[in-house]
């Protein structure tokens, strides 16, 4: 306790007085001093807010680390509410016989709804997907005349020069 | 009640500023041509690399630009150094001169003004 006032004591007349002197020193136009007494504030300022953090987080954890008051526990562990069952027709192993049957008719049902859409896939994707391939394929395809017998194209105007029949 | 608080705050911070611009303002003098300031200075050096009157010299001219007016010195005389400016400065003029002559302008020297007379 003495120390922490001894501390306080010293950290407010370090502050006070720098503080008072920087403008002492800034009235006298010397800027020199104005400037060191201005860094022994902060210094001092960062000082006194580190002790006085440090105390106050030191106070937090004592508060955290108290051990609670005898009965009190007791008291809370009384009037929390029962525990709620939150799937009350599992906890009775004797009316599994009303899950089970569901489980196996949603399985039933499932299986069936998937059994159809497989079907429906099949017959209505395989058409459509050959003639997409068809179509896809086209441009790897051989010319329908071969390569040498190219039909004339009007075009060829315009790649190079004319040539007379050979 | 805090808001009365707040615009004393407000009220004593803009007086106080407004104070301290005014004290460390810097304004033009009004010179009188055939005036003259004469101060005397002392010099106290803690590891100088040279004399007191070397001393007194670099510490005079840093400070000489402080204030306008032909200076001639410093000279030994008494118990420390005297310069001589003319016309002679101002109030403001003194204000810095004396600030740059006490302050630690150069390291290991320390001025002192013992007086400083206009006329």
């Amino acid at each position: 306790m003495t120390t922490r006032l001894i501390r306080t004591l010293l950290g407010s007349l370090t502050l006070a007085a720098s503080g008072a002197y920087t403008f002492v020193y800034l009235y006298r136009w010397e800027w020199n001093r104005s400037l060191m007494s201005a860094a022994i504030f902060i210094a001092a300022e960062v000082a006194v807010m580190g002790s006085l953090l440090s105390h106050r987080l030191k106070v937090i954890g004592e508060r955290l680390d108290a051990p609670a008051p005898p009965g009190r526990l007791d008291r809370i562990h009384e009037a929390a509410p029962p525990p709620r069952a939150r799937f009350a027709w599992l906890a009775r192993p004797e009316r599994m016989n009303v899950f089970v049957p569901v489980l196996m008719g949603a399985g039933v049902l499932l299986s069936g709804i998937a059994w159809l859409v497989e079907r429906v896939a099949r017959v209505t994707v395989g058409p459509v997907a050959e003639r997409g391939l068809s179509a896809q394929l086209d441009g790897l395809g051989l010319p329908p005349r071969g390569f040498l017998a190219a039909e004339p194209d009007p075009l060829d105007l315009l790649r190079g020069p004319v040539r007379g029949p050979s | 009640m805090k808001a009365l608080g707040a615009v004393v705050l407000v009220v004593v911070g803009v007086i106080g500023v407004d104070t301290l611009a005014d004290l460390t303002q810097s304004r033009p003098d009004a010179l009188a041509d055939d005036s003259t300031t004469v101060i005397a200075f002392d010099v106290g050096t803690r590891g100088y690399n040279g004399t007191d009157l070397d001393a007194a010299r670099a510490l005079w001219a840093v400070c000489a630009a402080s204030v306008s007016g032909a200076a001639t010195g410093p000279t030994a005389g008494g118990d420390g150094y005297a310069v001589s400016i003319s016309p002679a400065v101002g109030t403001t003029g003194s204000k810095r001169l004396v600030g740059c002559l006490e302050d630690g302008t150069l390291d290991r020297v320390q001025g002192h003004v013992e007086s400083m007379t206009s006329g």
